[in-house]
């Protein structure tokens, strides 16, 4: 019994089709002081221009750490919060001029899937009423091929139909995440933000619902903007990856060359960072000195110059564009010019 | 060979709910030298930390208890000695960090006061004295312009520079035994690099013995010298680190090198352990990884497996080893 | 209903036990609850109560406005359970129909006070450009002492049980809906909640279906409070001629008008008192009991 569950496009993507579009996207959370008449004191800039594009099929991994602000450009995309400017046209649609009543429809069609299996559900609701409550806001009835849907979505994401009568506490984390993506598939998506999807699972659970996500790809043709901190995964998953910090992207470019030749200094040294379970290895470590500054007043010019080994005056001065240095191959680095881009940057 | 600083025999740690009494720690035994460093592996459940708590006699009482089994450091058994000898001990010869050291430092005080507070007591010093080796733990643990941070109040701080902090204060007392429940889990990757290559640093210059608790086999590999893999409160191999990866002997071990995506990692699918850890409550009979082993066979469900020696100091708990001494010169699977 | 489809499931190979029915006696809260020993005598008292003002007239064959000079103050004893009052009216009577009016009193007060407590506590909490003006609100109503207020808003609107109850409603509402605004903050920051929205839910949607259902613990716990308050409170609204108009006997009437016979006929004033007693501390074991079980502070995480 295989109700219309996939749209036929994983069959028909032969030439990449452009899906999700996103120009410099900026997201400023203001502080406001002040009891009665707020005013602003400051802002947080979590999203300082981004942009990127998503070609049908593909999966971003969109890679950085805490405060870099890859968690609020997913949300931004999906118009979960309200871009403060920029530009997102899904599938041709300006996301962001769509009024209400459009962009619910639009939901449908662009999902997320969520890092915190616990928090992610609504714990007075049973697996059932989980699943069919995307349905059920977009003008489907209870009945019976109501529950033959929740089944398929069940059985789709590796659950038993039998599960659909529990709530959320009976199950564990991997299985919580399981509920999540069936959630998340109930509307048949094109695109689906997978936030840190597998960053609260053990190792051994972690796996599992890597290969869900590719298989579920692979089946319904889906999108994905992977956001994850783990470089391993996102490479494991990713046909291209975006690097974030501080609310910028200072790197993007095809998964095997972005991991191959990293040249922006800071994906340098996150590549560098992560312990790699082989003993022995002794990899030359780039070891970042201090910590990410504040997104409230970052850093002039070049976002990463406070903690670059190569940093030059200009880099504080001046903002560096993200730019093409090689085909696919963008960043945002004064020192990495296109001719250099076979070595990057150099120490001084 | 003279007594191992640390020896762990058949610890037994329960607890007691709602829902029964469960061991969290069941019959496990280790050693540890001085100045040598364990990983202890495990993902949720698999007893890690509470096998640390055990040892710092630090598990939270109700609910749980240490229902058997002996701790011995420096020749005592810990669990024979009076909460009054333990105290002196923790904090002085033996040390704990915790993954989150937000809810270890104590938000109404200084950082300089939760410091002096540890060195006055173990130390026996003046305020005075006390400051000066404050400043000078922090110097240590790489915080810039420490006499200021002193001052500063823990929510004011990075969560490294918390972290380093918690450090400085594990250090206080040159404790022989610093025990470090994923220090590192809660931080991001470029600061994880810095806080372990401090640990390292200082793991050395004191020749302290370390156990790393950890879930990430990463760290393990980087920092270990030897290794335990634990799982539902049992110990299913233990071997020196190189050995351990090269010739992982449990399924369970090899499931967890399998599964993980590393940076050198190819391939279109990863390998995974198929189902869940099972509850503490509902512990299948015999070895607790057979509903998921892909070797599971009808004798694994008779008997809990020993751990059985593959070549020296490397064991393993699973069936499959019994009566077999591994071929050094083949790699990875020991059972055809 | 949802059995049937899964009694129709394709087999998927289960690890775990097969579907099982699951009643709610046998949820976890509930098992906590008739463990937990507060609430159980709570429980008992107020069933106690309850059960006598449902079946007052079966309990209590003579009219509680029956007056009669001949039995005037009779102790209680055999022949009247619990005496008789100045106007030889049965004291048992009237405390059992007392009680009727004074837990219908206290119920409408609960159910004002959940209704509007609710929606301006949920709109406060989930609107945030509403949060200043309403909390100002609620602060200018919690600044005066609540009987005060009270007596105030029942003398303005006129003495009755209605009025009294509109009056208590008033008073305690704002109270309420702190309490659930500040529940309303944290669930509305719950990924689930999150989740909704990207589904396309209408605010309206997401209120109901996933902030409401997980701020209800608190809730539920604050009306056991508030019922036992407006009981009380209803007592002294009746007490001061306030309330429930004589000859209708509240337990706060019957009070007010026993205390001139206080010396003679101790029992007029003692006996709804002590019924009063009981109420309120029922209440108050059983708010204690479900707090202690609802609360997720002391609640063990499990999973």
């Amino acid at each position: 019994m295989s109700a219309a569950a996939a749209p036929a496009a994983a069959a028909t993507v032969k030439e990449p089709r452009e899906i999700l579009r996103v120009e410099n996207l900026v997201k400023h959370f203001p502080i406001t002081a002040g009891m009665f008449l707020s005013r602003e004191v400051g802002s947080v800039r979590a999203v300082d221009g981004v942009s990127f594009e998503l070609n049908e099929g593909e999966t971003l991994g969109l890679v950085g750490e805490s405060g870099s602000g890859k968690s609020t450009t997913g949300r931004l995309v999906l118009r979960l919060l309200e871009p403060t400017s920029g530009s997102v046209q899904f599938d041709g649609q300006d996301v962001l001029a769509l009024e209400e009543a459009k962009l619910r429809a639009l939901r449908g069609k662009m999902q997320i899937i969520f890092q915190d299996p616990y928090g992610a559900l609504n714990p007075r609701k049973t697996v059932l009423e989980t699943v069919a409550e995307p349905l059920l806001i977009h003008g489907r009835r209870w009945g019976p091929e109501l529950h033959a849907r929740v089944r398929e979505l069940l059985e789709l994401v590796g659950l038993a139909s039998y599960h659909a009568d529990r709530y959320p506490h009976e199950f564990s984390g991997g299985q919580r995440q399981r509920i999540g993506i069936a959630r998340a598939l109930a509307l048949n998506p094109r695109f689906i933000v997978c936030d840190e999807p597998v960053s609260a699972l053990d190792v051994s659970i972690q796996a599992q619902i890597v290969n869900l996500l590719q298989d579920l790809q692979e089946e319904l043709g889906l999108t994905y903007l992977f956001i994850a901190h783990d470089l391993g995964v996102v490479k494991h998953i990713s046909t291209r990856v975006a690097v974030m910090y501080l609310g910028r992207i200072v790197e993007i470019a095809d998964k095997a060359e972005l991991y191959a030749r990293p040249l922006h200094p800071y994906t340098r040294a996150l590549l560098s960072a992560i312990p790699v379970p082989r003993p022995g290895a002794g990899r030359e470590r780039v070891i970042l000195q201090g910590e990410v500054p504040s997104p409230i007043n970052p850093p002039s010019g070049c976002h990463f110059h406070t903690r670059c080994p190569f940093a030059v005056a200009e880099c504080r001065a001046v903002d560096p564009p993200l730019r093409e240095v090689a085909p696919g191959h963008k960043a945002a680095c004064h020192l990495v010019q296109p001719q250099t881009a076979q070595e990057g940057p150099r120490g001084p | 060979m003279s007594e191992p600083l640390l020896s762990v025999r058949n610890l037994k740690t329960v607890f007691k709910t709602e829902d029964g009494q469960f061991a969290a720690v069941d019959d496990v035994s280790f050693e540890l030298n001085e100045g040598e460093v364990i990983g202890i592996v495990g993902e949720s459940g698999s007893g890690k930390s509470v096998t640390a708590l055990s040892i710092m006699g630090l598990v939270p009482n109700p609910p749980g208890r240490i229902a058997g089994g002996e701790i011995r450091f420096e020749g005592r058994n810990l669990l024979e000695l009076p909460e009054r000898e333990m105290r002196r001990l923790r904090g002085g010869r033996m040390a704990m960090i915790f993954q989150e050291p937000m809810t270890s430092l104590n938000p109404v005080f200084t950082v300089g006061d939760q410091l002096f507070e540890g060195i006055i007591e173990h130390e026996g010093v003046g305020k005075r004295a006390a400051r000066d080796r404050a400043v000078e733990l922090l110097d240590k643990v790489g915080i810039a312009a420490p006499a200021e941070r002193l001052d500063q109040y823990p929510h004011q701080m990075s969560g490294g520079m918390r972290q380093r902090v918690m450090i400085a204060m594990a250090l206080a007392c040159n404790p022989k035994l610093l025990l470090a429940d994923e220090p590192t889990t809660a931080l991001d990757v470029t600061i994880q690099a810095q806080i372990l290559d401090l640990l390292r640093e200082l793991q050395e210059e004191f020749r302290m013995a370390v156990i790393m608790i950890t879930h990430n086999l990463g760290v393990v590999a980087e920092f270990a010298h030897k290794v335990m893999v634990m799982y539902c409160g049992r110990a299913v191999e233990t071997a020196p680190v190189g050995e351990l990866f090269e010739r992982p002997s449990h399924p369970y071990t090899q499931g967890l090198l399998r599964s993980i995506p590393h940076l050198d990692h190819e391939g279109a699918r990863l390998r995974t352990i198929k189902g869940t850890v099972p509850s503490p409550f509902a512990l299948p009979p015999g070895c607790r990884f057979a509903a998921r082993c892909e070797h599971a066979r009808p004798a694994c469900a008779e008997a809990e497996p020993p751990m059985i020696g593959v070549v020296p100091d490397h064991e393993a708990a699973c069936i499959r080893l019994t009566g077999y001494r591994h071929d050094l010169t083949r790699a990875t699977e020991p059972v055809a | 209903m949802a059995n049937e489809i899964v009694g129709g499931a394709t087999a998927v190979a289960p690890a775990d036990p097969a579907p099982r029915r699951r009643s709610r006696w046998q949820s976890p809260v509930v098992r906590r609850l008739l463990r937990h020993r507060m609430f159980v005598s709570g429980a008992i008292l107020l069933l106690i109560v309850g059960l006598a003002a449902i079946f007052a007239d079966l309990l209590a064959p003579s009219d509680p406005l029956k007056i009669s000079i001949r039995t005037r103050f009779e102790p209680p004893g055999a022949e009247w359970l619990f005496g008789t009052d100045n106007f030889g009216r049965s004291q048992w009577s009237r405390v059992l129909y007392g009680a009727r009016l004074s837990l219908m009193i206290g119920l409408g007060v609960v159910i004002l006070n959940a209704v509007f407590g609710t929606l301006v506590g949920a709109l406060a909490g989930y609107f945030r450009s509403l949060d200043n003006l309403l909390m100002r609100i609620t602060d200018a109503f919690m600044a005066f002492p609540v009987i005060l207020l009270a007596i105030g808003i029942t003398a303005a609107l006129g003495p009755g049980s209605l009025n009294a109850v509109i009056a208590l409603a008033a008073v305690y509402t704002p109270r309420t809906a702190r309490i659930v605004r500040a529940s309303v903050l944290v669930v509305r920051e719950m990924e689930y909640v999150e989740a909704a929205r990207a589904m396309g839910a209408t605010h309206w949607r997401i209120i109901w279906h996933h902030i409401l259902p997980n701020c209800m613990a608190p809730l539920i716990v604050q009306l056991t409070f508030i019922f036992a308050y407006s009981v009380l409170s209803e007592a002294v609204l009746s007490f001061l001629g306030l309330g429930a108009q004589p000859p209708t006997p509240t337990w706060g009437n019957i009070i007010a008008e026993g205390r001139q016979y206080i010396r003679e006929a101790p029992w007029i004033t003692a006996i709804p008192g002590i019924a009063l007693a009981m109420t309120v501390m029922g209440l108050n074991l059983l708010g204690d009991g479900l707090r202690d079980v609802l609360d997720p502070r002391l609640k063990v995480q499990q999973g």
